[in-house]
């Protein structure tokens, strides 16, 4: 069960880069910053219900904007003189707890119709969650419709203005952090124990008496929540939410994220993330530069990036990180730590050989159009 | 000693001269930076090309004539891939380089996520979209570029009265022009006579009009005015061509472009669309408005092969009037260009523009002009061509 010392050491590092480089960043560089942090919290729920819980789902976004939009209309009408518990405390904090407990909620409320489906039907039934949010959104009056809410404040608590850009990825990284420990905890956990089973073998698991749906729901619920958590903070860094910000690409673009980075893999969410976020600025950037052609922006933003795409998925099938802790994990320490044989673990979990540490082993049964997670290689 | 005075008062001199130059270092020769945000990629790439091509012709066409001030213009491009995410990434880089103004997003959604920004940042943002929202309430840094909604609506209305055509049909999409269209023709119909007799709101992806057309049908109006923009602007144009009705079809200025007439083809014959005068430009007396559209569809012809459409004059004039304000301003910085713009008086394609404290929109009704379509080009009806005579005609500008 121990984390091996270069894990250690990696960890470490992401912390310090994470916490050095808001201080050297420009403006542009602390927007992406910000941008990445977020949906880093979003790929880590997708992450964790994709690898871990067999689900997949290509509406992560809607629970991202339900948390924006519960933020921002608690922040614009100032709910908190209205209730005499909250009076005093501030109206953006307010919004930020209330944006994950939300979107959590309406989480768990569509999880119970929508996880009763599995793989393909799942993934659908997820993209039709999505684009019906969209017009109720575009119909509702309170939420702005389709022009959009407009001037949400800043980000401040009580004396402390919070709004500037270097604050503001200060804030996005302590949300991440929170996300990832949270996230870290779940999957160490008995109950996460018994979701790397569910991934494997739905069947085994339960039969194997691990509440399937409760957990499948519980995860769902989990992922929303993180997601609206993000969403809270975006809003206030934008200040104005419109229902075009949230299309289905961006949900899609989270999964991909997600692969990229590898599914069940809590630091993959986040280097998925990262590099995919990167490759886009840096291609947009590439594209408008000053003496490139007319159609450049085009080519870069959909051919190289869908090369790059390719590529990765082609070569690095289990997506970077799984592929580079499998590479190096081995040459550095002699044996990886064998699971608890008695106690939480399933039998299906000690069959197929589950290595100890906080990642899976995912589906080899193959749940509809969820990637073929990494089959720990070189246990038995 | 006594010779260190004049040394003394020499180096004075030169530190006060050097303390000048570094304070006013913007004044020099470097060249002005400007920010530009537009969509290249995304579903409304067609727009941001056009609007693109024009922007930088403009800047071109400045700096071959010696800049504004003295310096270049240098564009900071950046692609917000049809997305207010990436319009906020995008303009947060650009605001690293310090600019002096922002030349923003032809998508509307992309301005709004702006609007917000460009006030925290207080750096003036010329827009062109048309998005009512962004200047009412007036926002004191953005300054918009094409002729509003409310403006068009108050042409419309202007058309309608003095053609006798007192019930009118409206159908409109869901999006921000479709709603500020129509809002301003109910709030003003009354002062001109009018009725509104059909009120249909249709979604941005409809595809079937079939009841809105049958309303119209079975009502008395006597004109039947669409707000849209994008495919349900054609789709409705098809659709109502084939319902074979009485009752004239008007469109608005999002439709007065080739990305309109090309895809609804046959079934534009006929249809009244209401443009910025710049699409007419040929029409219009000789003066110096048609001057300045004329000088711009050759110029842009020469180097792009085709005719400017509307997202470039729309494109080229916000290049103009930021250029305008510089100068008015004598100076690059943020805040001078700013408070210039909001004295500005300066004739580009799109109409003249005389921005004030209440106003930053800018144009009047008059910078719209009420067309028919023949043989796919836009006709102006002899009505337009009359208020032209009064507005630009040598009578009527001097």
């Amino acid at each position: 069960m121990r984390t091996p010392l270069p894990v250690l050491v990696g960890i470490a590092a992401t912390a310090v880069i994470g916490l050095v480089l808001p201080f050297v960043l420009d403006r542009g560089g602390l927007a992406l910053y910000i941008d990445v942090a977020l949906s880093a919290c979003v790929v880590v729920g997708i992450s964790l219900l994709m690898g871990f819980a067999g689900q997949v789902s290509l509406g992560q976004t809607v629970f991202f904007a339900i948390g924006g939009y519960t933020a921002a209309v608690l922040v614009l009408n100032d709910y908190t003189t209205a209730v005499p518990v909250l009076n005093g405390v501030p109206p953006a904090l307010v919004g930020m707890v209330a944006a994950p407990v939300v979107a959590g909620v309406i989480a768990l409320l569509l999880g119970i119709p929508l996880l009763r489906l599995h793989g393909h039907h799942l993934a659908f039934a997820t993209i039709a969650m999505h684009l019906i949010f969209l017009v109720v959104v575009q119909q509702s009056e309170p939420l702005g419709g389709s022009v959009g809410l407009m001037g949400i404040p800043g980000l401040s608590v009580g004396p402390f203005d919070l709004a500037g850009h270097q604050s503001m990825a200060f804030v996005s990284l302590g949300v991440l952090a929170l996300v990832m420990l949270v996230a870290h905890n779940v999957v160490a956990s008995r109950p996460g124990r018994a979701l790397r089973a569910l991934a494997t073998s739905e069947t085994a698991a339960e039969s194997a008496g691990v509440p399937v749906g409760r957990y499948k729901l519980l995860v769902f619920a989990l992922s929303g929540a993180f997601a609206g958590l993000a969403g809270s903070v975006w809003a206030y860094y934008v200040g104005y939410l419109s229902p075009e910000m949230f299309p289905v690409s961006m949900s899609i673009t989270f999964v991909v994220m997600a692969a990229v980075g590898g599914m069940g893999s809590i630091w993959g969410a986040l280097f998925g993330t990262v590099l995919i976020k990167v490759v886009v600025s840096s291609l947009g950037t590439l594209g408008t530069a000053s003496g490139m052609p007319d159609y450049a922006p085009a080519v870069m933003s959909y051919a190289v990036y869908g090369l790059v795409l390719v590529l990765v998925l082609l070569f690095l099938p289990h997506g970077v990180v799984p592929e580079i802790r499998d590479r190096l994990l081995p040459l550095l320490g002699p044996r990886r730590a064998r699971p608890p044989q008695g106690g939480g673990s399933t039998p299906r979990e000690a069959e197929s050989g589950a290595t100890a540490d906080s990642e899976p082993v995912t589906s080899q049964s193959g749940a509809g159009v969820q990637p073929s997670g990494h089959g720990a290689p070189g246990s038995s | 000693m006594r010779r260190s005075t004049p040394l003394l008062a020499g180096i004075a001199l030169v530190l006060a001269t050097t303390a000048c130059d570094s304070s006013g270092g913007d004044d020099s020769g470097d060249p002005i930076q400007v920010g530009y945000i537009t969509p290249l990629t995304g579903d409304y790439s067609a727009l941001g090309t056009d609007n693109e091509k024009a922007v930088e012709y403009a800047v071109e066409e400045v700096n071959s004539n010696g800049g504004v001030l003295g310096r270049d213009i240098e564009l900071i491009t950046r692609d917000d891939q049809s997305n207010p995410d990436q319009a906020i990434l995008g303009f947060n880089e650009i605001m690293n380089e310090e600019p002096a103004a922002i030349i923003g997003s032809a998508f509307s959604n992309s301005a709004m996520a702006l609007l917000e920004q460009v006030e925290r940042e207080e750096v003036p943002y010329i827009s062109p979209t048309p998005a009512d929202e962004q200047v009412d309430p007036v926002n004191d840094h953005v300054f918009v570029i094409p002729a509003i909604a409310g403006t068009y609506a108050e042409r419309a209305l202007q058309y309608f009265s003095d053609e006798d055509m007192t019930d009118i049909a409206v159908a409109y999409s869901e999006t921000s022009y479709g709603l500020a269209g129509y809002e301003a023709m109910s709030e003003k119909a009354e002062e001109y006579g009018i009725d509104l007799v059909v009120e249909q709101e249709f979604e941005q992806d409809s595809t079937d009009f079939g009841h809105i057309i049958s309303d119209v049908e079975n009502s008395d109006a006597d004109a039947m005015i669409t707000w849209a923009t994008g495919p349900p602007g054609v789709i409705m144009t098809e659709q109502y061509a084939d319902a074979e009705l009485d009752t004239p079809l008007v469109m608005t200025g999002s439709q007065a472009s080739h990305l309109w007439t090309e895809p609804a083809g046959e079934a534009t014959e006929g249809v009244t669309v209401l443009s910025s005068i710049g699409v007419v430009g040929d029409y219009l007396p000789a003066g110096h408005q048609k001057e300045v559209i004329v000088d711009l569809a050759e110029g842009y012809s020469d180097e792009h092969g085709e005719a400017p459409p509307q997202f470039a004059q729309d494109g080229y004039s916000a290049v103009q009037v930021l250029v305008s304000a510089i100068e008015e301003a004598d100076s690059a910085d943020p805040a001078d260009i700013r408070d210039a713009l909001e004295n500005l008086s300066v004739t580009t394609p799109n109409g003249t523009f005389e921005y004030s404290e209440e106003d930053h929109a800018g144009l009047g009704p008059e910078a719209v002009s009420v067309n028919t379509v023949q043989d796919s080009e836009f006709v102006p009806t002899e009505w337009a061509i009359e208020r032209f005579d009064e507005a630009y005609g040598e009578d009527g500008e001097e």
